[in-house]
């Protein structure tokens, strides 16, 4: 990860600092604010996917309450994450080798957060009812083409899944029939 | 000395050190991600269960292991694992500084364990009655056959824990002691995902059931994932890429990814039944489960129970367990709460410090009470067995 190089242009009418403490000062404050924008932009980025879940999982919703406990979910982790942001970059937005670790560090606690907030929107019940119902639709689908390949074997004269499953069943209940009959045997050379 | 446009050489001097920081731990972490990626690409196999056992029983797919003894067994009552249908039991012996198994073994117990194999096309018939008295049920009957022991102490780790549950519930007279192990048993709570995730209104696991036959381990393991999403998919990988250098936490992660991939599918019918009674309707505590067309009363467990769980378990929130111990009518009984997960309770370090060495002293001092003469040792050699193993 490198941090942002497209500097803002400078005024060239601007006057030429010449002095190297002033230029190194100022020299640090252009790193921090590349380093702000750096941030800033995936932010930004992350902010659009969280929008996205938003409105992904709102998509349908049948009132508006319930597309809002959602929203706000979302908008109090940007608003938590925003905070987080401010608060670290007051304290470690400084130029030097370190700058590396400050962006490993800030993303954890981004991702830390991130995922705090996907675990709360799964733990609502509009996430639940969409998952159900997707994952209801994918399995009638499946079932379908499960039918028709069943058909198709069947045609070509080979045993289908359904088939095969026929014969465990058989077997399974042949088994517990010998569980059966094993028990009255034991039962009966006891009382014998 | 500055340029026109302001730059000193000082800036370069700042800019270049920023660059060459950059590039170094680029190059760095490349050199790591290869490393990295290699192993996961081509894993080395890592031995997992090394605790010595023995088949000496087996049914359909299930097989019933025994350990060897690694010192004089001290105690009458043999001691039976039964892990959830879920994943495969050696994440109880995952290696020998973190096994529980050989806890126990060590301790003196004749300990026992079910593999339940891998279920496939045939097993789906599989409910929960047949789990309890055709497999565990069995299990039990060639255990006292062996041994000449009229009970037997179960342990029941997870849904393992709702079997031996039921099991002692339904038979108590062949159980002396029991130990459930964050076992999802009282499903009336409002929080923890898949309690959310599986209400009636949300999910029919019988249109599950009618595709795939059996619930399938991809299926499962992808819900699972999704209980902590970013630390289970994302953040573990980096976690390597962190530790890649410590070969001890490199072979403890491989480990886990070989226990993580080996998953099982859980037979159609027991899926359906364990969604629907379970989490749907918790027929267990609302005295509706019936075994056999028996209801299951849980005030029948009257041995000594302890109910082990962990504090941040996503999987099975302690809620789920820890209700058991109002509803039995055992005199001798103890919750051993810990805080750590699901998986954490017989993988975590601290756990086998904190937790196991209790659990041991829990069990040997309830078995020494209720029996007294030397222990029977068991047959060296497995008895041969009815079923053939598919």
């Amino acid at each position: 990860m490198t941090p942002n190089t497209n500097r803002p242009k400078k005024d060239p009418k601007a006057p030429v600092q010449s002095a190297p403490q002033k230029s190194t000062e100022k020299d640090a404050s252009d790193l921090n604010a590349d380093f702000a924008k750096f941030t800033k932009d995936m932010y930004v980025r992350q902010l659009e996917l969280f929008q996205q879940w938003n409105g992904l999982l709102t998509h349908n919703m049948p009132t508006p309450d319930e597309s809002s406990v959602l929203s706000n979910i979302v908008m109090e982790h940007i608003k938590q994450s925003t905070g987080k942001f401010e608060e670290f970059m007051a304290q470690n937005a400084k130029p030097g080798p370190e700058l590396v670790e400050n962006q490993r560090r800030l993303m954890l606690d981004f991702i830390d957060n991130y995922n705090e907030m996907l675990k709360e929107i799964m733990a609502t019940g509009q996430f639940a009812s969409v998952v159900g119902q997707a994952l209801s639709k994918g399995m009638e689908d499946q079932r379908n083409y499960e039918k028709a390949r069943d058909q198709m074997a069947g045609q070509l004269g080979f045993p289908s899944k359904s088939d095969i499953r026929e014969l465990h069943e058989s077997i399974h209940f042949i088994n517990k029939r010998l569980d059966e009959i094993e028990r009255l045997v034991r039962k009966a050379l006891k009382e014998e | 000395m500055a340029d026109e446009k302001g730059v000193t050489n000082d800036d370069l001097r700042r800019m270049m050190q920023i660059q060459y920081a950059i590039f170094d731990e680029m190059t760095k972490n490349q050199i790591k991600a290869i490393k990295g990626i290699k192993l996961l690409i081509d894993p080395p196999n890592v031995e997992v269960g090394m605790t010595r056992s023995e088949e000496v029983f087996s049914k359909n797919r299930m097989r019933l292991l025994h350990y060897l003894p690694t010192t004089e067994v001290k105690y009458k009552t043999p001691l039976l694992f039964v892990y959830a249908v879920i994943n495969r039991p050696y994440i109880l012996d995952l290696q020998p500084d973190k096994s529980v198994v050989k806890k126990f073994v060590d301790a003196g117990f004749d300990v026992y364990m079910i593999d339940w194999g891998y279920p496939g096309i045939g097993d789906e018939h599989i409910g929960t009655t047949e789990y309890i008295e055709q497999y565990v049920g069995s299990a039990v009957k060639a255990i006292k056959e062996r041994t000449g022991s009229k009970k037997i102490s179960m342990l029941g780790y997870c849904i393992g824990g709702y079997f031996t549950t039921i099991y002692s519930a339904v038979h108590p007279e062949n159980v002396a002691n029991l130990m459930v192990m964050a076992a999802p048993l009282y499903f009336d709570i409002d929080h923890g995902l898949l309690h959310i995730w599986t209400r009636d209104k949300n999910f029919n696991p019988q249109k599950v059931v009618e595709v795939f036959g059996s619930a399938p381990a991809d299926f499962l393991n992808g819900g699972f994932s999704m209980l902590d999403p970013l630390p289970n998919t994302i953040m573990k990988y980096y976690g390597l890429f962190q530790g890649l250098d410590n070969d001890e936490f490199v072979l403890n992660f491989l480990r886990m990814e070989k226990w993580i991939k080996d998953g099982i599918a859980i037979p159609g019918k027991f899926y359906a039944e364990f969604i629907k009674g379970g989490y749907q309707e918790n027929q267990l505590f609302n005295g509706k489960l019936t075994i056999a067309d028996k209801l299951v009363n849980l005030s029948n467990i009257d041995m000594p129970v302890m109910i082990i769980v962990g504090a941040s378990d996503h999987l099975v929130p302690m809620e789920a367990t820890k209700p058991l111990y109002d509803r039995v009518s055992s005199k001798v009984k103890e919750i051993l709460e810990y805080p750590t997960g699901h998986i954490g309770l017989s993988v975590s370090g601290k756990a086998h410090r904190d937790v196991w060495p209790k659990a041991v002293n829990w069990l040997a001092k309830n078995t020494l009470s209720q029996t007294s003469g030397p222990a029977k040792a068991a047959p060296a050699k497995p008895k041969a067995t009815r079923s053939k193993k598919r």
